[in-house]
């Protein structure tokens, strides 16, 4: 997993969304089928879409990373939706991300809490 | 005196008009919009016409949304940078950032308030009960829809994603997509600015 992140929200907030790419060297695809957070009482994974001007967003059950290649979760695209957040983040602080596989086996990373994504500082 | 003003002034519009992309031409007045009937966080009624200085972008959101609406608000932020290093305070004070909830359930207009302070622009929340929101949406084109996807973070909504770039004389001018380049948006802001 790289480049994680989770967006800032304002004190009040009660929901974030993390960020981050997945990559699997293996010869089969991986399913993600849940997350955590320590500073979240869920993590959801939802997809979003958007069409003519219109964003659809939906809960998915699963996320798939396919064989030899990587999975983006990004604005616009997939994120990991936290909710109920147990303290407001700070800038630069680092959380950490748990990835449930369909195997059993988890991810973890630590991801930077940001305004913006990654390579749009200050824009 | 006067020759010399029109003349300064044909001088600049001839600047405006023979650099760059054709302005103009890319905001030409929309047949949607009018005033939206909702309520600023002090209670006041919001109205375009006691905003005459000001330009503004109108966005229907709400603060329990994970992606889109931080997105957007990121955006409008830095369209307002980016006028600050162009022209100072003076000129990215009078960009107005609208944002008119469409989940007036959970956004009191404290919390839209401290969302816009957030994100660093000079805005505006606006609320109202279902149906007045409805009608502002409904005159814009705006479309939002309530969905139950069974989330821990209760009702999601599905919404447009663009913003709406009002003029002067409250006027819709653009419809601000979510891949439209910052400086582009802040020359068209910057233009209505000056346009008056």
């Amino acid at each position: 997993m790289e480049e994680a992140w989770v967006r800032l929200v304002p004190p009040s907030a009660a929901v974030t969304a993390g960020f981050l790419r997945v990559r699997n060297a293996g010869d089969r695809p991986v399913e993600i089928v849940g997350a955590s957070s320590d500073v979240a009482k869920t993590a959801e994974l939802h997809v979003m879409s958007e069409e003519n001007g219109m964003m659809t967003m939906r809960r998915a059950a699963s996320v798939e990373v396919p064989a030899r290649g990587s999975l983006e979760l990004a604005p616009g695209g997939a994120h990991l939706m936290l909710i109920g957040l147990e303290r407001p983040l700070s800038p630069d602080e680092t959380v950490r991300l748990r990835l449930d596989l369909a195997n059993g086996e988890h991810l973890e990373v630590e991801a930077a809490v940001r305004r913006e994504p990654p390579g749009e500082a200050g824009r | 005196m006067t020759r010399l003003l029109y003349g300064a002034a044909l001088a600049g519009s001839l600047v405006l008009a023979g650099c760059g992309p054709d302005l103009a031409g890319e905001l030409t007045e929309l047949p949607i919009g009018g005033e939206l009937g909702l309520a600023t966080t002090d209670g006041s009624t919001f109205r375009f016409a006691d905003h005459r200085e000001d330009v503004e972008l109108l966005y229907f959101g709400y603060t329990t949304c994970p992606d889109a609406c931080p997105t957007a608000l990121s955006r409008a932020a830095a369209v307002t940078r980016t006028l600050r290093e162009r022209g100072g305070p003076e000129l990215a004070d009078r960009l107005l950032v609208l944002l008119a909830t469409i989940d007036p359930a959970r956004d009191s207009p404290d919390k839209l308030a401290e969302y816009l302070t957030f994100f660093g622009v000079n805005g505006l929340g606006l609320v109202g009960d279902e149906e007045e929101i409805a009608a502002a949406a409904r005159r814009y084109g705006a479309t939002y829809e309530r969905v139950e996807s069974g989330s821990a973070a209760g009702a999601l909504f599905d919404h447009t994603t663009h913003m709406y770039l009002i003029d002067r004389r409250g006027r819709v001018r653009r419809l601000v997509r979510s891949d439209d380049p910052i400086e582009r948006v802040a020359d068209w802001v910057a233009y209505l600015i000056e346009e008056g």
